[in-house]
């Protein structure tokens, strides 16, 4: 408020000076509206004063202030746009005016009226940006009219009220509008910066504070670079991304970047930022506002994909170079093979092209496991008829181990799928001969479990065995205990997936230079009856 | 004389082709399935030439290129079944030629005859 600003001897003067310095120092609707309707009614001689507002959806007018009754008379009652009086005031806008509102046929509260002595009366609407906004009633409790003057200055203390909403909501919408990019910035799970256009710190959200390791306090007014530095990915060098948005010669508003994002202890975090500029009214920027993302678990992630990649392709490679090194030595004009060298040849070729093929099908099994596609074709049958025919497939594979296979406890009636049962043996038995020596023997043994309605099958080697470190992870995709042997890591996993999803369970219990088990189990039928009486129905 | 080769993969399918082709070129065939046994063979066997796998158990192609390197000129033929993930650190130990899996074996004693300076045989 100005202080010293001299009063006018003209009484109308002084009360606009007086309005208007009120509008200028009071943000509050709540002191504002009724200073300026006390101020009126005191000017105009009036006993009772009504204004009323249009509520936010512009449904309803609400009485905001009242004066010369008990608030509550009028409170409760509300209009409509174009219901009643000031319903039809709001909405055509002509200020009204009569000696005995009482009499007024488009009055909808007479005995209001009549009760407290309502007589003359003058009514404007409120207006902002053309926009009807209110209706203000301004009631003598005697016949002196309104005269054309006293309507002309209540139409200039409504145009005062109107500017003391506008600048109201005004207010309201900045608190609020604040507010939510406070709430924005703090509740982000991105790291958020904001600097000047020296790149000199301003603010930084929680988020970022965890991500720099740096606190606001220490960063506000420090110069980006020392806080976080950016460093641009090598990768990333295009020239359009080519470092901080600050050093460009001519960034664009927006962008988007991959830096090495320098913590304050002295680590770095790969990171995805995107930026935006606000000039000032020269050009100049501003402000610039980045945003960053941690994507170290993505790298991460790719990381592994490519590792993995590699691994699975260096395993793919191995039986090829075979096949190769057999076929380019057959055709080899310097070798004389006889025929049985040949045929041996042949066959090791052979042997190494079903080594990848199982591999391939392996990698297909897990891929489609991980996007569970994998359908089960389960049906009644006996697990024994399953593990011998593989025993048998698998004979020509043990390469000088022995194959002993323990069925004698009976029939083992399971509900399980026999191909996929059958994938999971011939994994087990391949990697019980890839990891035991020659004149060893591998035992499979099948038999019912105890009382349980589950059938559980042993394989069981006298190989190296596996450390007590590895034994909790070798179940995992892509774990590999011993990087040399030719494995993609996927065998075990692929058993884990195939007998879980049958309703089984797959352990193993290792002894290092003694040997391994591999035990499943498989839900029996729940009343175990002999195939034949099946069949009989 | 016949030029020695030293022939060092855990492979053994893939071990008994190299030592067959090499020999049916004419050359004096050594072997080892691990790195250990690879370097005792070298410091025995003083051979012309090395034909190596790198992924050896217990001593690693690698490891076994540098200690070799440390002490002869002797000519290293690396085998690989990596892709570009190794091709940095193949290129970083300089073998005198490398292979990848799958390999042509006409490629792979063409290289050797050159490592050890024969003139190809035929």
């Amino acid at each position: 408020m100005i202080q010293n600003a001299p009063t006018p001897e003209n009484p109308v003067a002084a009360l606009f000076q007086r309005m208007g310095q009120a509008l200028v120092s009071s943000l509050d609707l709540g002191d504002l509206l009724p200073f300026i309707v006390d101020e009126a009614m005191a000017f105009l001689n009036v006993d009772i004063a009504i204004l009323r507002l249009l509520d936010r959806p512009g449904e309803h007018l609400e009485a905001e202030v009242v004066r010369g009754m008990p608030e509550e008379t009028v409170r409760h009652i509300r209009f409509r746009p174009g219901e009643g009086l000031a319903g039809q005031l709001l909405l055509n806008g002509t200020p009204l005016r009569g000696v005995n509102i009482q009499q007024d046929p488009r009055i909808s509260q007479r005995a209001l009226a009549r009760r407290f002595g309502w007589k003359s009366f003058a009514a404007v609407a409120l207006h902002l940006h053309k926009q009807p906004i209110g209706v203000w009633f301004m009631i003598r409790k005697r016949r002196q009219p309104f005269t054309d003057q006293d309507l002309a200055l209540l139409s200039a203390f409504a145009d005062y009220a109107s500017l003391g909403v506008e600048r109201s909501i005004l207010r309201y919408t900045i608190v609020r509008e604040k507010h939510e990019s406070e709430t924005l910035l703090q509740a982000s799970a991105n790291g958020i910066m904001v600097m000047d256009g020296d790149g000199r710190v301003i603010d930084m959200n929680p988020a970022m504070e965890r991500l720099s390791g740096w606190t606001l306090r220490e960063a506000r007014g420090e110069l980006c670079r020392d806080v976080v530095g950016c460093q641009i990915e090598e990768r990333s060098q295009a020239p359009e991304v080519a470092g901080c948005p600050l050093q460009l010669s001519d960034p664009g508003d927006r962008g988007f970047l991959e830096y090495q994002l320098r913590t304050r202890d002295g680590g770095t975090i790969p990171v995805e930022a995107s930026y935006g500029l606000i000039r000032d009214e020269e050009g100049q920027v501003d402000r610039l506002i980045m945003v960053f993302r941690d994507i170290s678990h993505q790298k991460e992630m790719d990381r592994m994909r490519a590792q993995i990649i590699a691994n699975v392709s260096h395993e793919l490679r191995t039986p090829l170079a075979l096949i190769k090194g057999y076929a380019g030595t057959l055709l080899s004009p310097q070798v004389g093979l006889d025929e049985d060298e040949t045929r041996r040849f042949l066959e090791n070729a052979s042997v190494a092209a079903d080594r990848l093929g199982r591999m391939i099908d392996d990698l297909l099994c897990a891929s489609r496991l991980e996007m569970e596609q994998l359908r089960l074709h389960s049906k009644q049958f006996d697990l024994r008829h399953v593990v011998q025919g593989v025993a048998t497939w698998f004979l020509p594979h043990t390469r000088g181990r022995e194959l002993a296979v323990d069925l004698s406890a009976g029939p083992l009636l399971v509900w399980a799928d026999p191909d996929r049962l059958e994938q999971v043996l011939v994994n087990l038995l391949t990697n019980a001969a890839k990891y035991s020596q020659p004149d060893t023997t591998i035992t499979v043994q099948g038999r019912r479990m105890g009382s349980d309605p589950f059938a559980i099958i042993h394989v069981t080697d006298e190989g190296q065995g596996i450390a007590a470190e590895h034994l909790p992870r070798i179940f995992d995709r892509f774990y590999l205990a011993d990087e040399n042997k030719g494995s993609v890591g996927l065998g075990l996993y692929i058993c884990r997936e195939l007998v879980e999803a049958m309703g089984g369970k797959i352990w193993a219990v290792s002894e290092v230079g003694v040997g391994s088990t591999f035990s499943f189990t498989l839900p029996m039928e729940a009343d175990a009856a002999l195939p034949v009486a099946d069949e009989a129905v | 004389m016949r030029p020695h080769v030293l022939i060092a993969e855990d492979e053994e399918g893939l071990l008994e082709i190299l030592a067959l082709n090499f020999r049916s070129a004419g050359y004096q065939v050594s072997t080892a399935t691990d790195g250990v046994m690879a370097w005792q063979q070298y410091e025995r066997q003083q051979p012309d030439l090395l034909v190596l796998d790198l992924n050896l158990p217990q001593i690693s192609g690698f490891r076994l290129l540098e200690l070799v390197r440390s002490e002869s000129d002797l000519p290293v033929l690396i085998l690989t079944a990596y892709d570009f993930a190794e091709a940095e650190e193949v290129a970083r130990h300089r073998p005198d030629a490398y292979l990848k899996k799958p390999f042509d074996v006409q490629d792979l004693l063409r290289e050797a005859d050159r490592l050890v300076g024969r003139k190809p045989a035929g």
